[in-house]
Parts: C-alpha cells; structure tokens; sequence
C-alpha cells in the first residue's frame, strides 16, 4: 500500500507539514505554519461548488465535449494550488532543475492533472456528485469527502484536502480510493527521472497533454 | 437508511444506463437495417458528445470489429481515458495500432503519443519518433512540435537540434500556440537558432494572442521594458492584466508597479482591452 512506505510516509509528512509550499525561505514556511485552516463549512461549500460546476459545464448543451471540458479545465486549474502539488510531485529533483525545466514541468504538470480530473468528473450523462462531509486533517488542512458515480462506473470515493493559500481555500492533494494521488505521482516521477532525467519526465507530460481528441463526422 | 438511498440511486443510475445501451442497440439494428454504418457511427459520436460513453462505445465496438478505422481510434480514446469503460491503455494502444495500419493518421498520432508516455524507454522513444515523422509528415501540428522536442532533448538516443528547431517552426507556422511559445523562448535564449530577442517577442506574442498565458507574461514583461519590440505600457499593462487575472503571480505584481505610474486614463484603457480580449 502507497500510502506506508516509510518514505512516502515522510513525503506525505512533508505535505501535512507545508513544506512544499515555502518557497524553500524559513519567512515563507513560518507564515505557512501558522495560516489558518478553511472552516468546515467553506470547505463543503468549495467542493459542493466544484461537484456542481462539473455538472453543469461538462452537461452543457450547444457546445462540443471538448469545449465544455477546456472550459471546466479553466476553472479547475483555479482550485487548485498547483505549484505547491507541482513541486511536491518533483520532490529534491526540483532544486536540480533549471529555472527552465521548473517553468515547462509546472505548465505540463497543471495541464496534465485537471486533464486528468477533468475526465474523472466527467461529464457522464447521469453523473452524480455527492460531498459526504469534511473532517480536519493535520495541523493546517481539511478533508472533503465526495463521491462520483454515474456513466457505468463503480462509485468512486474522492477526498479533497484543503489548505488556505493566499486567504482562498485551494486543493493541495486528492485521494481517490484512499490512495493519495500527490504521492503516487512523486513515487512515479522519481522513478521517471532516475530513467530519462527531468527531460524524460517532461516529454512523458508532453504526451500525455498532446494527444487528439475522438474524431467526428466530416 | 443511507444503504437504501444509495441503493435505489443506483438502481436509477442502471435504468438510465440501461435505456442508453437499449437505445444505442436499437440505432446499431436501424443503421444496419440500411446499411449505414456512417450512421451508426454518428450516432456513436452524437452519444459519446452528450457524455453517455456506455452508447457509444455499444455502437463503435461492432464497427471497430469489422475494421473500421474511425470507429477503432474512438473505441482506443474510450479505453485510453476510461469512459464508460474501465482504464487500459494497452488495449487503447492496440485499436490504434489496427487503424494506423489502415493509414488512420489521428491513431498513429495518439499511439506515438501513447509510446513516449506509457512505455517510456529508448525502443519506445525511438518507435514513437519514427510514428510522428509520418504524422508530422501528414501535416499535424502536434504532431510536429512533439517530433520538435523529442529532437531538441535527445530522447530516444536521437538529438539533432535543428531539425527539431525545423519541425517546431513548422507547428507554430500553422499557428499552433505552444509551438510558438517554444520557438520564442528558443530565440530568447539562442537556443538551435540565432539569438534574436525582436524575433522572441514577435513569436511570445503570436503565442499570447492565441491565449498561451506564459506568453503574455512574457509579453507583458517585453512591453514594460521595451524588449525586443517598442515600449508600450497601456499594452504591457493588458497583457499582465490578462495573465495575472489567471493566477499569474508576478504577472499581478506587474500590474500593481504599472498601475501607480500609468495615467488613470491608460489604465482604463489598458483594462477594457484587457477585458475585451479573446483568443484567436
């Protein structure tokens, strides 16, 4: 299981403690140490936000599925707080990287992942987003308990962990299944790096960003 | 309580899920009925563009097991994305492997694609170079700046920096926005071409009109200092609007230092075309 081996138990550590979300000065730390946690409340309503924009952008008539789905990418890239997840997922190689490489691998990253949560909300013709409820996690974060269903899928369980960033609530990291995605994707990109370098990492995001949509009718 | 809630919810959910299929059971036996298998696959297409992927993937499967080579690339993006299916990659990457044999040029595409980014070894790399020469060849742009970088970083054991310079120009020639963004931070930096910070700031902002947000802050940053092109605060200050106002952050710090030095009529100025843009 990802989440108990005993490095990603410090990674994961790592996220409850802030520290990727520093910028690397004991000032920047400190004051994100002691910022304060987004109330219970705010946090279902950001999520019950989130659930309900999915629906009702990805549903949207008179417009194609891949505009609906750019359009949602908008707004799910404002909720989440990418350069801190962006820099934890590249973990000690972030330092290494070129102030060059830093910039390709945060837009690549950013895209990559609301692509990817882009398709699991969805867009399901009877899709249902549930907020089950939200509990504190840590010293700083709160947890928001969903469930997605719909379009023949097994119901997924997702949990959105919430930090205060800048005085907005932002998503710092998703459990889908129990399995933090932050950690799975450092544990993936680390071994991407060892193989091909940070160039090898960046050109496996550039793929994953650059593919053709379904086609249609001429 | 909660159990039995859940319980008819899904059940709801199987009902709607299964007139969906009856539905597209019943558009398979019409196009067949008059030999329209470009109906049924529209109709697999007009199913999959209002979110019921499980339709049309009951409508493209039989088309696909006949070898039709549209309906076997759409059945790989269902499987490649896990809509109305589960997740499998390799099978995405074999139905795109039977249409490019058939010439399907998007298949050969997303399987190069698909190569880099699952596999992700040399034999790969080089597999996937050898597929996107072709469909770099047919005229995709993404084709040509994946092709571009891959060449430009070396992967696959292959490094030739001009002619990946020569394949990214030829995608942002068709106006293709990262590639344009590539090929100015290229100039910027002299990177494989001839520094040139008047060509960099002409291709940031080819790229920044077609909504690349680095662009514009790049732009933004050019304009403020005159870099490369003439110095034009009420543009500088529309361009850092438009980029801080997508999460930005030194791009808001831009606005801010032009803002208290601009006149208050070039900053309205500044800030309806900021809101008055739109992508190209």
């Amino acid at each position: 299981m990802t989440l108990y081996r005993p490095g990603l138990l410090v990674a994961w550590m790592m996220i409850a403690s802030g520290i990727f979300y520093s910028g690397l000065t004991p000032m920047a730390l400190a004051q994100t140490q002691v910022a304060a946690r987004v109330e219970a409340g705010q946090a279902v309503r950001f999520i019950s936000d989130l659930g309900d924009q999915a629906i009702t952008v990805l549903r949207q008539n008179g417009q194609s599925i891949e505009q609906r789905e750019a359009i949602f990418r908008e707004m799910l890239t404002r909720k989440f707080a990418m350069g801190f997840i962006g820099r934890f997922a590249l973990g000690r190689h972030w330092q290494s990287a070129s102030q060059d490489q830093q910039e390709e691998f945060l837009l690549l990253f950013s895209e990559f992942v609301v692509r990817n949560y882009a398709s699991m909300l969805g867009g399901y013709v009877d899709e249902k987003f549930e907020v089950l409820g939200a509990s504190e996690a840590g010293k700083q974060d709160m947890i928001v308990g969903s469930r997605i269903s719909g379009g023949g899928r097994e119901p997924i369980r997702v949990d959105w962990r919430l930090r205060m960033i800048d005085g907005q609530p932002q998503i710092i990291d998703v459990g889908v299944g129990g399995i933090s995605m932050s950690i799975t994707q450092r544990e993936e990109y680390s071994a991407l790096i060892q193989r091909n370098g940070i160039g090898g990492l960046i050109e496996v995001l550039r793929a994953r960003t650059l593919g053709l949509p379904a086609e249609g009718t001429q | 309580m909660m159990h039995r809630a859940i319980g008819n919810m899904v059940a709801k959910k199987r009902l709607v899920l299964g007139m969906g299929v009856v539905a597209a059971s019943l558009w398979l036996t019409l196009a067949g009925c008059d030999g329209g298998e470009d109906t049924a696959f529209s109709q697999g297409y007009a199913a999959y563009q209002q979110g019921d992927f499980v339709a049309a993937l009951t409508i493209w499967k039989p088309l696909a097991d006949k070898g039709d080579a549209r309906a076997l690339y759409n059945l790989g993006m269902l499987y490649s994305e896990g809509r109305g299916v589960t997740r499998d990659v390799p099978q995405a990457m074999a139905l795109w492997r039977k249409a490019a044999d058939q010439g399907h040029m998007r298949a050969r595409h997303n399987l190069a694609l698909a190569l880099i980014a699952n596999d992700g070894n040399e034999q790969s790399y080089r597999a996937a170079i050898e597929e996107l020469k072709i469909t770099a060849a047919a005229g995709f742009a993404n084709s040509q700046y994946s092709l571009g970088k891959m060449l430009i970083e070396g992967l696959g054991g292959v490094k030739d920096e001009a002619a990946g310079i020569n394949y990214v120009q030829l995608a942002a020639d068709q106006g293709f926005a990262k590639a344009q963004y590539s090929l100015g931070k290229a100039y910027r930096d002299g990177a494989g071409v001839e520094k040139s910070e008047e060509k960099a700031a002409i291709w940031f902002k080819k790229a920044a009109e077609r909504g690349h947000l680095r662009a514009q802050r790049h732009l933004a940053f050019r304009l403020a200092e005159g870099k490369g092109l003439p110095r034009d605060e009420v543009a500088a200050l529309k361009w850092a609007l438009i980029a801080a106002n997508h999460g930005v952050v030194d791009a808001a710090q831009l606005v801010t230092k032009l803002s208290q030095t601009m006149a208050a009529e070039q900053v309205a100025q500044a800030e309806a075309e900021a809101a008055a843009f739109r992508p190209e």
